[in-house]
């Protein structure tokens, strides 16, 4: 009996010491839930650059010189796998020269380091991410700051900060609305080989579409973007197409062997915040 | 809460069992004549019966009740829809990655206690080797489920590895009925109480190579993330089944299983966790 109750007493004492977590799960989906694990996230984010564990770099007190970091979108809403680019631009860059970007999930340690290339024509900067299916849907904010040098010496801008905002793909036959700023989102077009009819409708403010496939940019209201230049705001206005016309069908040719998805990025026009676009993506027929 | 309940649980049945142990006993040995109307009579011939079989000892009068504790090594092997789903993942759309991923088992340890009962108590009877037990024991489940994220598009390696590891603890109450004395096998139902567990969510992600972006680097982020019942079933009920030998009276060993398909409320996880018992079984 003695053993018997050692036995038991062990049992209550294993009982007792169940380790306990520090944050509640909220869902049993697997991977990094960008409200309760951004440090995780902050290090997930796909793109070229190099973490430092170290203060995210912002602008010293009492700088005798103050350069804005503006962001050109301030939400973009970002389906998972889909190559994003976040516009920046510094307005007052003067003789001055971009040496560094930072990057970092807002609340997260640590800080990217991250290369950002060049748009030729408009001197924006783009950064891009992609936010791998290891990230959940949900919201992030990520601010930037940017390093200036000039005879070597160096100062740091302004921060500025960007919404993504992390959608699911949609499967085919699905409708995306949305506003002013920019939407990429993935849908997924079945197996079934075909021409897909993507309906495009802008009301009365025009709109940009483009529309990847593989990697390519097959489809675009307006031309497509060169290589390192993306779809943007301050295109032409012949890229928003309002010419009285409020939708129009475009076509593509759909092959599963080749890829299962197509990407779908919209940009309304970043200037009119009262302007609003469907995208309907049918399945393959 | 639920901890405490399981402690009071398992405390109460330990107390039941030395009680009616006591019992029992003081009704075997206070009188080597005919048992109470309910119990079948002593013979002889039953005594010699009883000698081969393990809980009785030779001569005496079969108990109506046992006590046994048990402790071993399990395996728990999770499988279901929510596996299913998650291997969806390895599965990218996107060129520029390569992504691969595994399910590991996990080995644990498991340990409990339980009362038998004898109701068939006439020995010469083939009735008389079914037993009903009713039992707790300590359990745990989970699993580990690793990803490794390559990101192809870069003049350079650059690897993100998640490691996700489940650890839930459970109290599971047992009823089973068991037939055959030395060997035996048995089965019966299981309700697992949930009591806590915890997510452990690790991503590595680092980069190498002579083109590494203001060169190579390694950063970890690391979080527990509590389980309770928001996400997790409180109980659920499952099934129990096992064969076992008892190799002398006190010492035996057994294949015991437990089938349960309620781990998390919001997706369909199997958990069949097969466990190799040492038994101390107590007169």
């Amino acid at each position: 009996m003695t053993a018997m109750k050692n036995f038991l007493w062990i049992i209550v004492i294993v009982l007792c010491s169940c380790k306990k977590g520090s944050v509640e799960m909220q869902s049993s989906e697997i991977g990094i839930d960008p409200s309760t694990n951004i440090n995780a996230l902050n290090r997930a984010i796909q793109l070229k650059g190099h973490f430092e564990e170290g203060t995210f770099p912002t602008k010293a007190v009492g700088a005798p010189v103050n350069i804005q970091l503006v962001a050109n979108q301030d939400t973009i809403e970002i389906g998972n796998e889909t190559r994003a680019f976040i516009p920046l631009s510094i307005p007052d860059q003067g003789f001055l020269k971009l040496c560094g970007m930072n990057m970092k999930v807002v609340g997260a340690t640590g800080y990217w380091d991250v290369a950002t290339i060049n748009d030729s024509v408009s001197s924006d900067y783009f950064v891009e991410v992609t936010l791998p299916n290891l990230i959940k849907s949900g919201y992030i904010r990520v601010t930037f700051s940017a390093k200036l040098c000039f005879n070597g010496q160096s100062i740091v801008t302004d921060t500025a900060s960007v919404v993504l905002s992390v959608r699911p793909s949609l499967p085919c036959g699905s409708s995306i609305t949305g506003r002013n700023g920019l939407t990429i989102r993935k849908i997924d077009m079945d197996n079934k080989k075909g021409k897909v009819k993507l309906s495009f409708i802008t009301y009365g403010i025009g709109d940009r579409m483009d529309v990847k496939y593989n990697g390519e940019y097959v489809l675009s209201t307006c031309d497509f973007p060169k290589k390192g230049q993306y779809p943007k705001c301050n295109s032409p206005a012949e890229c928003f197409p309002i010419t009285g016309q409020t939708y129009k069908y475009y076509y593509l040719n759909y092959d599963p062997a080749v890829s299962r998805f197509i990407e779908v990025y919209v940009l309304g026009w970043c200037d009119n915040p009262n302007t609003g676009w469907i995208v309907t993506v049918d399945c393959p027929e | 809460m639920a901890r405490c309940l399981s402690i009071f649980f398992l405390v109460s049945l330990f107390y039941l069992c030395n009680s009616q142990l006591v019992l029992a006993q003081k009704k075997g040995s206070s009188k080597k004549k005919p048992a109470p109307k309910s119990v079948s009579k002593p013979s002889k011939p039953a005594a010699k019966s009883e000698s081969n079989s393990s809980p009785a000892p030779s001569g005496q009068i079969m108990k109506l009740i046992y006590g046994d504790v048990f402790v071993g090594p399990s395996m728990n092997f999770a499988s279901g829809d929510y596996i299913d789903y998650q291997k969806l993942y390895y599965g990218t759309s996107n060129s520029n990655f390569s992504i691969s991923g595994t399910f590991k088992n996990q080995t644990f340890f498991t340990a409990g206690a339980q009362a038998r009962v004898f109701p068939f108590r006439k020995p010469e009877s083939p009735l008389s080797a079914i037993s009903f037990t009713a039992g707790l024991s300590f359990l745990r489940k989970g699993f580990t489920h690793e990803v490794l994220l390559v990101n192809t598009s870069l003049d350079y390696k650059d690897e993100t590895h998640l490691k996700e590891e489940f650890d839930a603890s459970f109290l599971a109450s047992h009823v089973m009925v068991r037939y055959g004395k030395r060997l035996y096998a048995e089965a019966g139902i299981s309700i697992d109480w949930f009591l806590s567990g915890v997510r452990n969510q690790e991503l590595l992600r680092k980069s190498s190579g002579a083109n590494a972006y203001q060169g190579p680097f390694e950063t970890t982020a690391n979080v527990d993330y509590n389980l309770t019942t928001k996400t997790m079933n409180s109980q659920s009920l499952g099934w129990v089944f096992g064969v076992g030998y008892q190799i002398t009276d006190m010492f035996g060993a057994r294949f015991f299983n437990n089938l349960n398909s309620g781990f998390f409320k919001d997706s369909k996880l199997q958990n069949y966790q097969p466990s190799l018992q040492i038994t101390v079984s107590f007169p």
